[in-house]
């Protein structure tokens, strides 16, 4: 279960302090194996970080770094404690095909061949040391109406000296909003996600972190990402709610069935246990407005409707075919639906 | 709403669940740390054996 969550490194410090004796030998000489294949793997993609930074520097491409090593040195005080897979990094719009370029000059291959942006990432590895990064424009699709200020966020970055050298690094409600509505995009499907806020709440206890999360929040009208991140970090990690924030948290009605629903999946389901059809529907009702659920359900149609490459793996059609990807994607939809449907039917019957 | 506590829910998720919860806490006090202890010996809630399985290296 802390393996499928991320959470093999922080599992380890915490039975390593409280109980060590208590732990099967050969299980915390296992613990202690993973967690130094991860720092290992985390301190070469961290190199490989400082190099993207620095190719993108040069062609005064503007990046900030937010999840992976910056994320766990800045809330664990350790760039190799959180696990993670790829370098997430922030671009404008506008320098994301540009900064794509430079990437792809210094040896990375892109997933998208065409380069057209489709979604709110371009994806491109490097063949020789297989770091993986993502140069976002967005952290959630254009359906998701977004609390995050993407055009004053470039004006708040702070310097993070981060393995010898300077990074810029998000704001706190930057980084706060962004990684709430990263959560809520992925519906919090992972236990690590909660453990980054909780962190990196309690690594600035001198902040002010009623007026950083009443920032976060901006408008009032989307606040929910931010209070539903906070409520699962308090209920599930204990995290202390600003005095000043509660009552707007208390106001929301639909925070509690919310996080009711994730503590119930993760926890006993698992990371990935939530199907398709439970996403958009928990989506929707996190949706705080009548107008964003209405560009939510838009969206997710025109989503679903166009056919991904997922289809083109389930059926190989020649070019002159492509246009038969369409039937075959609402097939394939479908099918999730009524598999959807037999295993709400099951559930309820049992 | 807030006033839900953790051990509270724990309760209801079982004790491997709460074991871990415990342990990834940034404040792993000495209430915790024994209570950890108390879990990860069996008592109490009588934690299962089967949460101890080795990690795939």
């Amino acid at each position: 279960m802390a393996g499928a969550h991320g959470l093999t490194a922080l599992l380890y410090r915490g039975l390593k302090r409280a109980c060590p004796d208590l732990v099967p030998p050969a299980i915390l000489r296992g613990l202690r194996a993973r967690v130094r294949q991860h720092a290992a793997e985390g301190l070469l993609l961290a190199g490989e970080l400082l190099r993207v930074l620095n190719l993108l520097e040069e062609d005064r491409i503007q990046a900030v770094p937010f999840k992976g090593p910056v994320l766990s040195a800045l809330a664990y005080g350790d760039a190799t404690i959180r696990e993670f897979g790829d370098l997430d990094i922030l671009v404008r719009w506008p320098d994301a095909q540009r900064a794509r370029a430079v990437l792809m000059s210094h040896g990375f291959t892109s997933e998208n061949k065409a380069g057209f942006p489709l979604h709110r990432h371009y994806g491109l590895t490097h063949p020789e040391s297989h770091a993986h990064v993502e140069l976002h424009w967005r952290v959630s699709a254009l359906h998701f109406a977004s609390s995050i200020d993407y055009r004053g966020l470039w004006g708040r970055l702070q310097p993070l000296s981060f393995l010898g050298a300077n990074v810029p690094c998000l704001a706190p409600q930057d980084l706060l909003a962004i990684l709430c509505e990263h959560g809520l995009v992925h519906c919090w499907d992972r236990l690590i996600w909660i453990c980054d806020l909780a962190w990196l709440i309690w690594s600035q206890p001198q902040a002010d972190w009623g007026s950083i999360i009443e920032s976060a929040t901006g408008s009032r009208r989307r606040q929910r990402p931010v209070f539903l991140g906070l409520c699962l970090a308090h209920q599930l990690l204990g995290t202390p709610i600003p005095e000043r924030i509660k009552p707007k948290m208390d106001a929301d009605r639909l925070l509690e069935p919310l996080a009711a629903f994730i503590r119930q999946r993760i926890l006993f389901a698992g990371p990935d246990a939530i199907d398709l059809p439970d996403r958009c529907l928990f989506h929707l009702r996190a949706a705080e407005s009548l107008r964003d659920k209405m560009l939510y359900s838009v969206g997710i149609v025109c989503k679903v409707c166009t056919p991904d490459m997922h289809d083109q793996a389930a059926v190989l059609l020649p070019g002159v075919l492509h246009f038969l990807y369409y039937p075959i994607r609402l097939i394939r939809l479908t099918l999730t639906l009524v598999r959807w449907a037999v295993r709400q039917f099951l559930r309820r019957d049992s | 709403m807030l006033k839900k506590s953790r051990e509270a829910q724990a309760a209801v998720d079982g004790p491997e669940v709460e074991l871990l919860l415990h342990c990834v806490r940034p404040d792993l006090d000495a209430e915790r740390v024994g209570r950890i202890q108390t879990l990860a010996a069996g008592g109490a809630t009588g934690l299962p054996l089967r949460v101890w399985r080795a990690p795939t290296v």
